[in-house]
């Protein structure tokens, strides 16, 4: 069953006003037109900070703070399609119904925060997996097919931990069948993001990042990044081959769609950037 | 990542040789060393003030001056520029910098950076990368990074960036691409944790800057001494945070130190207080509930005021939910 869309357009639209701390007085009114006629992409967000009768650890309070700045921001160029929490949405992340309307496969770029995870199936096989509000219920990864209905799924940003972990060469098993429905890039962390007030302006750093023209891996390292706290930060890429992944780091929020999606045989190598301490 | 002990003050005997990863300074290790023992080893500290910033439009101006004068950031004078948010954000051909609020805060990076890549056994220690950064920091960045009295740098740790791949059945390969010093300031010799008061330099393998990151207020003294309290009370106090905020007492102990607290531009503004604090980085996990299901795991950050008697202070939130239960 849907849920119940968590803010309107129109409220939306009056939280824009003086929120993300605009000076009214300064000329932010360029912010996002430098590309000339860009193309109007479409984003849609999934967050949580709690989960039913605790079947995972609260998230202490930042993630309305940044999903909402997110939007707010990025709305200010692109259309906001959905904001949902995670209250029964397993089915419309997994292939089932992830081309529903108003569903991952609706937009360019999903936005989410949630618990994370790198666990194996009943079958043995290793997955990413994020955790749904309802007690127990986990979207898992190698149920995933994003790309390749509907609009078509291109920017997967989830802050959650451990979901782009490589070290343990795993990672076709996880990432293989989401990427061979076409998706370009996965935006998240190789291992621990902290859980701290301090990211409550990642999703409008993100946001301010894309308008400009930032990669979108630098978008996503620099809005999470600071050099106190030593977030594993890291993005994922595919390809046809080694040249043609790396190639792709060179994707914005502007020039995405020129980047062929890499679909089924022709995803042929996964390439990353993690940001570390040791 | 860092080697993992168990949150528990009888455990913290020992914590030194744990706790510090290869990428910490000797400075740094020897905080968790001292954490461990007396939490901090000075019985008494002056209360500090953050000062005022300059403003982003001033910050980024000296900033992308300095820069463009050393030929990190060609065609500054032409630059894009946008206000964003609470941020001047520049852009020339292929660098952006942003100064964020009252521009105590400049970023500087290289856009779309892909460099070459080294082993990982082969890539820059702290020993190497030390020189070169404290030499940037006191030469680019001397507009924003300024030491008052009694105030030193101090390396912090390093970080790194790796870039890896693999083909579809084959192994994959992994190298790194650029390297990361952090410094922090000591004052009266006591190290200042948050993210406040750092100075990050990023050097590609070829050892050339390709960004910096700094939160870095003036502080001021304001006169006023806190006596700091031993790592038992603070045990105590850390055990009634845990309570407070629905926290695992059995989470997993990543790291403790103690010295000031800068809480860094986000949390603060002119005149917020830098207090003594020790802080705790902790992993939970927790089990799905479905057979064979694995954990999550969340990592938390708490900051413990060490001082006897402290100040409640917006930036320091720990401070202000212990006061409200004493």
């Amino acid at each position: 069953m849907r849920m119940t869309k968590m803010m309107m357009s129109g409220i939306l639209a009056a939280a824009m006003v003086g929120c993300g701390g605009m000076d009214e007085s300064q000329t932010d009114t360029e912010l996002g037109q430098s590309e000339g006629a860009a193309t109007v992409h479409t984003f849609g967000v999934h967050a949580t900070d709690a989960y039913e009768a605790n079947w995972q650890d609260a998230l202490t309070g930042f993630q309305w703070d940044m999903t909402s700045r997110f939007i707010n921001q990025l709305a200010r160029t692109d259309t906001n399609k959905f904001y949902y929490n995670l209250q029964g949405k397993a089915y419309y992340w997994h292939d089932t119904g992830d081309h529903a309307v108003n569903s991952l496969e609706d937009v360019d770029l999903f936005f989410t925060t949630t618990h994370g995870g790198a666990w194996n199936d009943s079958a043995g096989n290793s997955n990413a997996v994020w955790a749904m509000w309802n007690n127990g219920s986990v979207a898992w990864s190698r149920q995933m097919r994003l790309g390749d209905e509907l609009t078509g799924l291109s920017i997967f940003a989830q802050v959650s931990c451990d979901t782009l972990t490589t070290a343990d060469g795993n990672v076709w098993s996880r990432w293989g069948p989401i990427f061979a429905g076409g998706l370009r890039v996965a935006l998240g962390s190789h291992d621990l993001l902290a859980n701290s007030s301090t990211k409550k302006p990642v999703g409008e750093n993100f946001a301010i990042y894309l308008q400009n023209g930032y990669k979108l891996g630098d978008a996503w390292y620099w809005a999470l990044s600071n050099p106190s706290t030593g977030d594993d930060i890291a993005v994922m890429y595919n390809g046809t081959d080694a040249t043609d992944c790396s190639n792709r780091y060179n994707m914005t929020w502007q020039n995405f769609t020129n980047y062929a999606r890499r679909r089924d045989g022709n995803n042929g190598y996964m390439c990353w950037w993690q940001w570390d301490d040791a | 990542m860092n080697r993992i002990l168990k949150s528990s003050i009888v455990v913290l005997v020992g914590f030194a040789s744990l706790s510090a990863s290869a990428a910490d300074s000797k400075q740094r290790a020897a905080l968790a060393h001292e954490a461990g023992r007396n939490a901090l080893n000075k019985r008494e500290v002056e209360v500090l003030r953050r000062g005022a910033g300059p403003g982003n439009g001033p910050a980024a101006d000296a900033m992308l001056s300095a820069l463009d004068a050393a030929g990190h950031a060609t065609g500054a004078a032409k630059a894009k520029r946008v206000q964003a948010g609470d941020r001047v954000l520049s852009q020339g051909s292929g660098w952006a910098l942003e100064a964020q609020g009252e521009g105590t805060r400049v970023r500087f990076h290289k856009l779309g950076f892909q460099g070459r890549g080294v082993p990982a056994d082969q890539k820059p220690g702290l020993e190497q990368l030390q020189d070169r950064g404290e030499a940037f920091v006191k030469k680019e960045l001397a507009s924003v990074v300024s030491l008052g009295a009694g105030e030193t740098l101090v390396p912090f740790k390093t970080r790194y960036l790796k870039q890896g791949m693999q083909a579809q059945g084959g192994k994959s390969t992994e190298s790194v691409t650029a390297a990361t010093v952090v410094f922090t300031r000591a004052i009266d010799g006591v190290p200042v944790l948050g993210e406040g008061s750092k100075a990050a330099v990023t050097f590609d393998m070829d050892g050339k800057v390709i960004g910096f990151d700094v939160d870095w207020a003036k502080l001021q003294r304001t006169g006023t001494r806190q006596v700091t309290v031993g790592s038992a009370e603070v045990g105590r106090r850390h055990g009634q945070l845990q309570a407070l905020n629905g926290q695992s007492p059995n989470a997993t102990l990543r790291r403790m130190e103690c010295g000031y607290y800068d809480a860094g531009y986000l949390a603060s503004r002119a005149g917020t207080l830098v207090q003594p604090a020790c802080v705790y980085d902790e992993v939970e996990e927790k089990a799905g509930l479905g057979a064979g299901q694995g954990k999550f795991r969340s990592a938390k950050i708490t900051a413990v005021p060490l001082g006897a008697s402290f100040e409640a202070d917006e930036a320091l939130p720990e401070a202000l939910q212990l006061k409200s239960v004493k």
